[in-house]
């Protein structure tokens, strides 16, 4: 039932239009990203790690957490039209499988997402930065790491979205959500917010690893996080009337 | 025209419009009272501080937030199925003029609560600078006018398509490209209008020691022409916004 579920999400995702914002935004920040190394090359000196932050910096601080909201609202929009809700709640599938198929079709834009941003990162490296050898492993696993700090602001997202029945307050409570990672996030308390997570997992804004010996309490802090949002969802899903 | 506007607050009744027209605030102020300490120098310095900092903050935050009220205030009727009743029902000049002003007043609404959110900001950080009052009028003035430029062409998106997505996308990718603007020469701003607030603000770094982290603020004449410039674009779009109600089929 969850395949056929997937299935069905998959099938909203046919010809949408946030397929462009999925192109646009990447490109974005990857040419400010350049541009902005390339400007500044006196003060950053790191070549690859220099390069990352500029191209990660806003991205996952202000407009991942907007980006991923808006994936997760576009999912739950039909359930609010008309008289869905009923409609799906009758279906004959677990009510938390419907949430977890759109929970996995949004992971799987996002690993999309931050694969583009990857590729982007390479391209301008090596075409414009002028680069010559290849970028160090453990950026690869920074942005592995922001895919599973990303994981718990996506399930978060998936319920503001579903509990919300507008469209956009979700996206703005996610651009408020990164704000408010960030603000945490400088005060020391990254592992307490989810939207913290990304940022930390992703090594935006310096050179040297903020995780260094701390791996062992971002991935717990990942996975409670997850967990509580998946409860959370479970139980509005099951003992919740559906207002349609 | 004014029951077409009793029907705007109507409509808006739990939609918790007011809350996100306080949230707004309430994230400048969190954000903002974290940037200045409790150094005597900097808080000589404090109210330059903010005035050059709130612009970055709403190019970052105001075009979603505009996209956000132009779907509140149209989605209701795409969910609905409003449209076809409103349209035959009322004249359309009444329903545009409704939604324009409910929307505008509501930007109104979370500009002064933003220039009374830096106010308290100063008052309760025990600022030492006195208050620039000219300059916050005119810092108020400027976010009004690319608010509501903003507001008027992410409602133009919504009425376009029906479908709150793509005014969603514009604004995220809109607030992307009007922050990375901030940081590009200055010429490339003036092509960003997502971004207006940089250029159209009156204050600058004057002095940045790098070494000792100092920074001073200086101000810079006026952008009349650049506030002009917005205020012409944000009439275009009203015009246009009337044009799309008025013509649209049934």
């Amino acid at each position: 039932m969850l395949k056929r579920c997937i299935v069905a999400e998959n099938r909203k995702l046919h010809a949408s239009p946030i397929w462009a914002m999925f192109v646009v935004l990447p490109l974005i920040s990857a040419g400010y990203g350049t541009f902005n190394y390339l400007q500044n090359l006196e003060i950053l000196t790191e070549q690859w790690y220099s390069l990352w932050t500029q191209h990660t910096l806003f991205y996952s601080m202000l407009f991942f957490p907007a980006m991923v909201s808006a994936y997760a609202a576009y999912l739950w929009r039909l359930e609010h039209m008309g008289h869905n809700w009923n409609l799906i709640m009758a279906v004959p599938v677990r009510p938390f499988d419907l949430f977890l198929a759109k929970f996995l079709v949004v992971v799987k834009l996002m690993c999309f997402t931050q694969v583009f941003v990857y590729i982007l990162y390479l391209v301008c490296g090596r075409l414009f930065a002028g680069f010559t050898d290849w970028p160090p492993v453990s950026t690869l696993f920074f942005m592995l790491r922001g895919v599973l700090g990303g994981l718990a602001v996506a399930a978060a997202q998936l319920v503001l979205a579903m509990l919300i029945r507008s469209f956009a307050v979700p996206i703005f409570l996610g651009l408020v959500g990164g704000i408010m990672g960030m603000l945490l996030g400088s005060k020391g308390f990254s592992l307490l917010w989810p939207y913290c997570l990304m940022q930390q997992g992703m090594n935006a804004n310096r050179s040297e690893d903020m995780l260094a010996g701390n791996a062992v309490p971002f991935l717990l802090a990942c996975a409670g996080w997850l967990a509580a949002v998946f409860v959370i969802a479970g139980v509005v899903l099951e003992k919740r009337d559906v207002k349609a | 025209m004014l029951s077409a506007l009793h029907a705007e607050f109507q409509k808006a009744h739990r939609r918790h419009d007011l809350a996100i027209c306080l949230v707004v605030p309430v994230v400048v102020f969190l954000w903002t009272g974290r940037l200045t300490s409790n150094d005597p120098e900097e808080l000589a310095n404090a109210y330059s501080a903010l005035l050059y900092a709130l612009p970055v903050l709403n190019a970052i935050l105001m075009p979603v937030v505009m996209a956000l009220l132009a779907s509140r205030l149209w989605d209701i009727e795409v969910k609905g199925s409003t449209t076809k009743l409103l349209y035959t029902l009322q004249s359309r000049r009444s329903l545009f003029a409704a939604k324009a002003a409910f929307g505008i007043g509501e930007v109104v609404l979370m500009v002064a609560l933003e220039m009374g959110a830096a106010v308290l900001l100063g008052r309760t950080q025990h600022y030492t600078e006195a208050l620039p009052v000219g300059q916050l009028f005119y810092l108020g003035g400027c976010t009004l006018a690319v608010d509501v430029m903003l507001y008027l062409s992410e409602l133009l998106l919504m009425l376009a398509w029906e479908n709150p997505l793509p005014a969603l996308c514009v604004s995220i990718v809109g607030a992307l490209v009007g922050l990375f603007s901030a940081f590009m020469p200055p010429i490339v701003s003036y092509f960003v209008p997502w971004g207006y607030f940089v250029p159209l603000s009156s204050y600058e770094v004057a002095v940045w020691d790098q070494e000792t982290h100092t920074v001073l603020y200086g101000t810079r004449p006026f952008n009349w022409g650049l506030l002009a410039f917005t205020a012409a674009l944000a009439a275009v779009l009203f015009a246009a916004v009337w044009r799309m109600m008025r013509d649209k089929e049934v």
